[in-house]
């Protein structure tokens, strides 16, 4: 099956330190692939690349059997149409509050479903994330872990093609953790769609994750099933792939 | 990056991020309420500094203006006059606009320099909307709009002020004092064009300065702290340009 997202030779520089080294990626579509490996080794920055938010200083990116050309403004539109993102971060709006937050990716589509179809939508995934009722709320009234499930509501809401997750569960407790995994490998069901996901969380991972992605230093160094990494031959691949605190 | 092209790079990408946000206030306007909030804003920020300000302004100038005139001759008629005429060209527009750059570009700054630090713009380009459309172009209109609606305010402050010296410590009255008999219509056209020039240059230069913010808050800080200074100079720069201009133009005419 072509990959969904396949990147080749990317590399980037920032202020002279590399970041990616070369770094290859090909996610085939219809799964979850995990991405793991130490902290600092590029997970962010490969996912952002492969969001179209990075421009490698060298390399390609296909998604879609597209490659990504930065210039152009109209591919970059449609091929952003298709992506959904929650950043390690967060990003959430400070300006909106919880509702038009998770709303923002539906009311900014070039075609937007009705209003009340927005509405509705909005609160069911809320209530996936487990904060119904907080829909009129301002970021600042919403704890950390609350923020990163907005965070995650907004990513899913509008169903992407590819749904891009950066620690969604840096920071909570353990019973929510493993909720939001079961509720991503759900998600990945229903739509069908190429999720990927970063995270420490490899035990829990395990049990949505159909393939294991690890980086180190900048570069991915193993692309496989849990079971062949762990019992590779590189130290590394087998570390990341066991305990990760 | 070497001094020289970075000192280059700078009026580029202004005059860049000044072309995209006309183009898109032309092309997909923003929704009048949130340019309105915007202005609330600006007006809400700025007011009291302006009225302030403006007003010691009008006392300390016509009271140091009668004692000067004083000296030369014992007739205070004509310092309403003068007073009037120096506040519509020069001090209503660019004090108005240094507290406009100071309050609001840092304002300006300081949140689109949040939102490139904590990803908020990635999430925004994502979700395929334009943060110069989304997020400046309602900032860039209000201030434009609210720079006339404020340099107004801040004349007629700065009149009154001087007027209650000027009839208090001087015995001149109200009526002499509030005279337009020294402004020209020349006059009017080199302050609109200051409040004009200040309220474009005023945003473009505080959001150039966010959008280059990095590295956490501290990042943020150093780019409201960049914003302010630039558009302070900037203020002063456009003002001597003006003049300047408005000089030569005369020269041309007599
Ligand atoms: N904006 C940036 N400027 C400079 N260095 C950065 C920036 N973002 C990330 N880095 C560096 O790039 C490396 C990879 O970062 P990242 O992708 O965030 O790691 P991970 O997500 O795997 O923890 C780190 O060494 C980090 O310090
Ligand atoms: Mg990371």
């Amino acid at each position: 099956m072509e990959p969904v997202v396949e990147i080749a030779g990317v590399s980037k520089l920032f202020s002279g330190t590399p970041v990616l080294q070369d770094c290859d990626l090909r996610l085939e579509p219809g799964r979850v692939h995990g991405l793991v490996g130490p902290g600092g080794s590029g997970k962010t920055l490969i996912l952002k690349t492969l969001s179209t938010l990075l421009r490698p200083d060298s390399g390609s990116v296909i998604l879609f059997g597209t490659t990504v050309d930065y210039g152009d403004r109209d591919g970059l539109r449609a091929l952003r149409d298709r992506i959904g993102v929650q950043f390690q971060n967060l990003a959430l709006f400070d300006f909106l509050n919880v509702f038009d937050n998770v709303a923002f990716p539906l009311v900014m589509t070039p075609d937007p479903p009705p209003t009340d179809e927005i509405d509705q939508r909005v609160h069911e995934a809320l209530v996936e994330v487990g904060l119904p009722e907080t829909a009129h709320l301002r970021l600042p009234e919403l704890s950390g872990g609350m923020q990163r499930r907005v965070a995650l509501a907004r990513a899913a809401i509008s169903g992407a093609d590819l749904m891009v997750f950066d620690d969604p569960t840096g920071g909570l407790d353990p019973v929510f953790s493993s909720r939001i995994f079961v509720l991503i490998g759900e998600l990945q069901e229903r739509t069908g769609s190429t999720v990927v996901l970063a995270s420490h969380d490899v035990d829990r991972m395990t049990r949505i994750c159909g393939r294991f992605h690890v980086m180190d230093q900048g570069r991915r160094i193993y692309s496989g099933n849990i079971e062949d990494g762990r019992e590779s031959e590189d130290r590394r691949i087998r570390t990341f792939l066991t305990v990760e605190a | 990056m070497t001094l020289a092209t970075g000192f280059m790079a700078l009026p580029r990408n202004l005059l860049r991020l000044l072309g995209e946000t006309v183009v898109a206030l032309v092309l997909r306007p923003p929704p009048w309420r949130t340019v309105v909030t915007q202005m609330y804003n600006v007006g809400f920020r700025s007011v009291v500094f302006i009225a302030v300000t403006l007003g010691f302004l009008g006392l300390i100038t016509v009271y140091q203006g009668c004692i000067q005139a004083l000296k030369v001759l014992p007739d205070l008629s004509m310092v309403g006059a003068a007073f009037i005429n120096v506040m519509i060209m020069e001090f209503g527009p660019t004090i108005t606009a240094l507290m406009v750059a100071t309050r609001v570009g840092s304002g300006i700054a300081a949140e689109l320099g949040t939102m490139v630090v904590t990803d908020q713009v990635e999430a925004l380009e994502v979700s395929n909307t334009d943060p110069v459309e989304y997020v400046v172009a309602p900032r860039f209109l209000a201030v434009v709009v609210m720079m006339f609606v404020l340099t107004i305010f801040a004349i007629l402050v700065a009149t009154l002020a001087g007027m209650v010296m000027a009839d208090l410590r001087f015995q001149v009255n109200p009526h002499t004092f509030l005279t337009l008999a020294y402004v020209e219509w020349g006059d009017v056209y080199i302050g609109l064009t200051k409040v004009f020039l200040y309220g474009v240059s005023i945003p473009i230069i505080a959001a150039e300065s966010g959008f280059r913010a990095s590295g956490g808050s501290e990042g943020v800080g150093q780019s409201t702290t960049r914003a302010v200074v630039n558009t302070l100079f900037a203020v002063i720069i456009l003002d001597f340009v003006v003049a300047g201009a408005a000089f030569i133009i005369r020269m041309q005419f007599e």
